[in-house]
């Protein structure tokens, strides 16, 4: 039951820090696996059911551009921070980090 | 064909035909980067086993497919609570519509009971309709971002004052003294509505058939029971554990009494002219149909007595507990 209530808490918590986590991710060129790997490299382990549709998502926001070319012998679909998306990541990130230290405060009290 | 291409293809099957055709390829390019990665880990190409592995990870083709489908609720927060707010509004407007047209129906002549039937059964279908077309206008207003401003524009003084959940209105005890009154000297067979039905040209005789008879006299004494509590409640209108409590029993006899009732062969003795026994026949299926319904109504309304009575004690229940405990740990 306790790990229920944790495990979907956690689900709610991850939701929108990975979106911000993508984007940064993205400022760099990725296609899909490389950038799920990047991520797990970071710490950051997420499922590809869970990544690709976001990313598509952010993608038809306007945030990511995207090009299919090939690499390895492989057709590749690589995605990027489009401008509007490094400007959106900027304001993001300065909410995210007084948010973090509003919960870091809170929780040293 | 490969475990890979079979997996893609059924996935293929289930996303909407509205998806974008490159995200197969992705899909493929993120399995086939995945099998790579662990073929160079081992040195060796993957086994059947391990692709089969690779696929029950990857999850259920159906599952895949529906994270591309962009799902989301039915209804978000703002429209959900107009969709709550709308509700009682609806049912006060089909039951003063419907109401009204029952009283017009006796006003011309036709039978009492037989207008009331109609006309429920039609508030009830038009009600089924009304919260569908709701939910769907709700849903479509969401679709196309029009703001559902209603609940911007709201100023906390002008909210109703709301009573407490412990108290039972004075009109609902009112109108089950009435209902209660009507109902036991009918049963005692004091008041005598038109038991003739007029329909389709031809005249019925309707009376509550022999299945009745065994319940009588307990039907007799939970409705009693029922009419004396509502009294209590005009005079001490709080709802208790006590009353609570009786409310349960009498919720349970009856429930038990509808089960009994709802497997007898038939409610109604229905007598008329056999000339077309067609019709005979359709409008007794009719009729017993309606009592059995109204059965069925009354079995559910039961059932949420019971819980919400259960609900009501346990929680005084609880609430008397821990005092307890914390006096017998003081003394």
């Amino acid at each position: 039951m306790e790990q229920g209530i944790q495990d979907k808490l956690l689900q709610e918590l991850r939701r929108g820090s990975l979106i911000l986590a993508v984007l940064g991710q993205l400022r760099q060129e990725h296609y899909g696996y490389s950038l799920r790997k990047a991520l797990n490299d970071q710490g950051l382990d997420i499922d590809e059911g869970t990544l690709y549709p976001l990313v598509r998502r952010l993608e038809s926001q306007g945030l990511l551009n995207s090009e299919w070319r090939e690499e390895d012998k492989r057709q590749k679909r690589f995605y990027r921070l489009s401008e509007l998306g490094v400007l959106v990541l900027e304001r993001l990130l300065v909410d995210w980090r007084q948010l973090n230290d509003s919960i870091e405060r809170i929780v040293k009290e | 064909m490969s475990l890979l291409d079979s997996y893609l293809l059924a996935v293929k099957h289930y996303l909407p035909p509205t998806a974008d055709d490159d995200i197969i390829d992705e899909l493929r390019d993120e399995l086939s980067s995945q099998a790579e990665a662990l073929e160079q880990q081992r040195g060796e190409p993957l086994s059947e086993k391990d692709w089969h592995q690779l696929l029950l990870q990857a999850g259920h083709p159906a599952n895949t497919a529906a994270r591309y489908s962009g799902a989301q609720p039915l209804l978000g927060t703002e429209a959900t609570g107009l969709f709550w707010l709308a509700l009682k509004p609806l049912a006060y407007l089909l039951v003063a519509i419907y109401g009204a047209l029952a009283v017009y129906r006796v006003f011309i002549g036709q039978n009492l009971i037989q207008a009331a039937i109609q006309n429920a059964h039609s508030a009830a279908f038009a009600f089924v309709l009304g919260v569908g077309a709701l939910l769907l206008t709700l849903m479509i207003l969401e679709r196309q971002n029009v703001s559902l401003t209603l609940f911007k524009r709201w100023h906390p003084a002008q909210l109703p004052s709301l009573a407490s959940k412990a108290v039972i209105p004075r009109s609902e005890s009112v109108f089950e003294i009435i209902f209660g009154v009507v109902f036991i000297v009918w049963w005692l067979g004091q008041l005598d509505f038109a038991s003739h039905f007029p329909r389709e040209g031809h005249i019925f005789e309707v009376a509550l058939s022999g299945a009745w008879q065994p319940y009588f006299y307990p039907i007799l004494m939970l409705s009693l029971i029922e009419l004396a509590l509502a009294i209590i409640n005009v005079a001490q209108p709080v709802r208790t554990a006590a009353k609570a409590c009786v409310r349960m029993m009498v919720a349970l006899a009856s429930l038990f009494i509808a089960s009994q009732l709802l497997q007898a062969d038939a409610l109604l003795t229905i007598t008329g002219q056999v000339e077309q026994v067609d019709n005979f026949a359709r409008v007794k299926r009719w009729l017993e149909w309606s009592v059995d319904s109204i059965l069925v109504v009354i079995v559910v309304v039961y059932v949420f007595e019971v819980v919400s009575d259960w609900r009501l004690l346990w929680r005084s229940w609880r609430a008397e507990t821990p005092a307890e405990n914390g006096s017998q740990q003081k003394g």
